[in-house]
């Protein structure tokens, strides 16, 4: 596990956000770890960022869902992070990553309408994080298979963001892209 | 002979502004060939055909490939491995340039390679040749590599160490993204709707589908008088 610290330090950080149940908290915190799924590329900070994103967007839409079924399943999510914490902390990434493999699994026990939502939850948690990673410099294809989505989901994510703003995107005069583009199809 | 190299991405821009059609007829007034590698048919025909959301446009595309409007390298003579070996290459290249906390940063991916690799190869051939790419880092990379370590250093708030650089002899590749082929279309006539209007919303369909297009280009590009 690569910032094994970091990591560590995120999920307490996103135990003590889930309690006071603040959203803006979480959703800062698994940008934070962008920074590192982006230069490091490893499977535990990206699964650490999309369990954090996909929690408060699940407490965003909290109701939507019958209290009982919202209150059990966030109690499985922090006890999820308890025992994540641990993992983390005897550097368990085999364990870390199962813990949050069972979480997903026990999704599929939700009620139908809560289960779906769940599943495309983490879905959009995924996209969201790419379009962020793309966003840090890394190409569209590095970064979709890095998430594991495809390039046509992000694509559709990334258009409306401001990456092609960037001063830095626009490498060559427009003009004569566009005049050689256009002598190129004479 | 001419040759328009693409990547995944402006195919996948074309298909979900229903702009395929668009692409037939410019390759019917095209004097060369538009080429895939098979990577990149990989991420246009074969993942998404497991993608219901994304099945039709899928579908769509490998008609293209059955009709001959793109085509593969093979066409040009030029084999599968070969291509391989040179994206081997240039993925190991670009993928140990930046370096951040003493790690390298990769950047690209084998698509990606496979179209500069093709690329390399016409130009090695002297075969006059372009790639359609709508992501911005390979496009960066390979003409201002410099503004891609000051994207990496602002968005990581870290420092980026560039430790190699790409051989000179890509920054002789020439880009254009789904948005130039708009605008050709349109400036050639392919449009039937030739108002400003229209190019106004062709252009920047495109941008809002992947195309790494700024507002201000899409803005200049539509007071040239070309």
């Amino acid at each position: 596990m690569i910032e094994r610290p970091h990591i560590l330090k995120l999920l307490k950080q996103a135990k003590k956000a889930v309690l006071n149940q603040d959203i803006l908290e979480l959703k800062n915190l698994s940008d934070q770890t962008v920074h590192s799924v982006s230069i490091y590329q490893d499977e535990d900070n990206m699964l650490a960022a999309i369990v954090i994103y996909a929690l408060a967007k699940l407490i965003e839409r909290k109701d939507k869902y019958s209290p009982q079924d919202f209150d059990k399943y966030l109690k499985l999510f922090i006890h999820t992070i308890d025992d994540s914490i641990e993992c983390v902390s005897n550097d368990s990434c085999d364990e870390f990553r199962g813990h949050i493999s069972s979480m997903l699994k026990e999704s599929e026990k939700l009620p139908k309408e809560f289960k779906e939502d769940v599943q495309f939850i983490f879905r959009k948690a995924r996209i969201n994080k790419a379009s962020k990673v793309y966003e840090h410099g890394i190409s569209m294809e590095k970064t979709a298979k890095l998430l594991g989505i495809s390039q046509w989901e992000l694509a559709e994510y990334v258009g409306p963001m401001g990456a092609s703003e960037y001063p830095q995107t626009q490498t060559l005069d427009i003009k004569k892209r566009v005049k050689k583009a256009m002598e190129f199809f004479e | 002979m001419k040759v328009v190299i693409f990547d995944s991405g402006t195919l996948i821009t074309l298909s979900m502004n229903d702009l395929l059609g668009m692409l037939v007829e410019l390759r019917k007034n095209f004097r060369g060939k538009f080429v895939i590698t098979k990577d990149v048919e990989d991420e246009i025909v074969k993942k998404p055909l497991t993608i219901k959301k994304y099945k039709l446009g899928a579908i769509r595309l490998r008609k293209l490939i059955s009709d001959k409007i793109l085509e593969f390298p093979e066409s040009l003579g030029i084999d599968g491995s070969e291509i391989r070996k040179i994206s081997y290459d240039i993925l190991k290249q670009a993928n140990s340039i930046y370096f951040s906390k003493n790690h390298p940063v990769h950047i690209i991916d084998t698509g990606e390679a496979s179209a500069l690799a093709l690329s390399k190869i016409l130009r090695d051939k002297k075969i006059d040749n372009i790639i359609a790419i709508d992501e911005r880092t390979t496009r960066i990379l390979c003409e201002r590599p410099e503004n891609l370590r000051e994207i990496l250093e602002n968005k990581l708030h870290t420092k980026i160490e560039e430790r190699g650089s790409m051989d000179k002899d890509f920054k002789n590749t020439f880009f254009i993204r789904s948005t130039e082929l708009a605008y050709i279309a349109f400036k050639k006539g392919l449009i039937e709707d030739q108002s400003k209007d229209m190019l106004d919303a062709l252009l920047y369909s495109t941008k809002f589908k992947g195309s790494s297009v700024s507002g201000s280009e899409i803005k200049e590009m539509e007071r040239l008088n070309l």
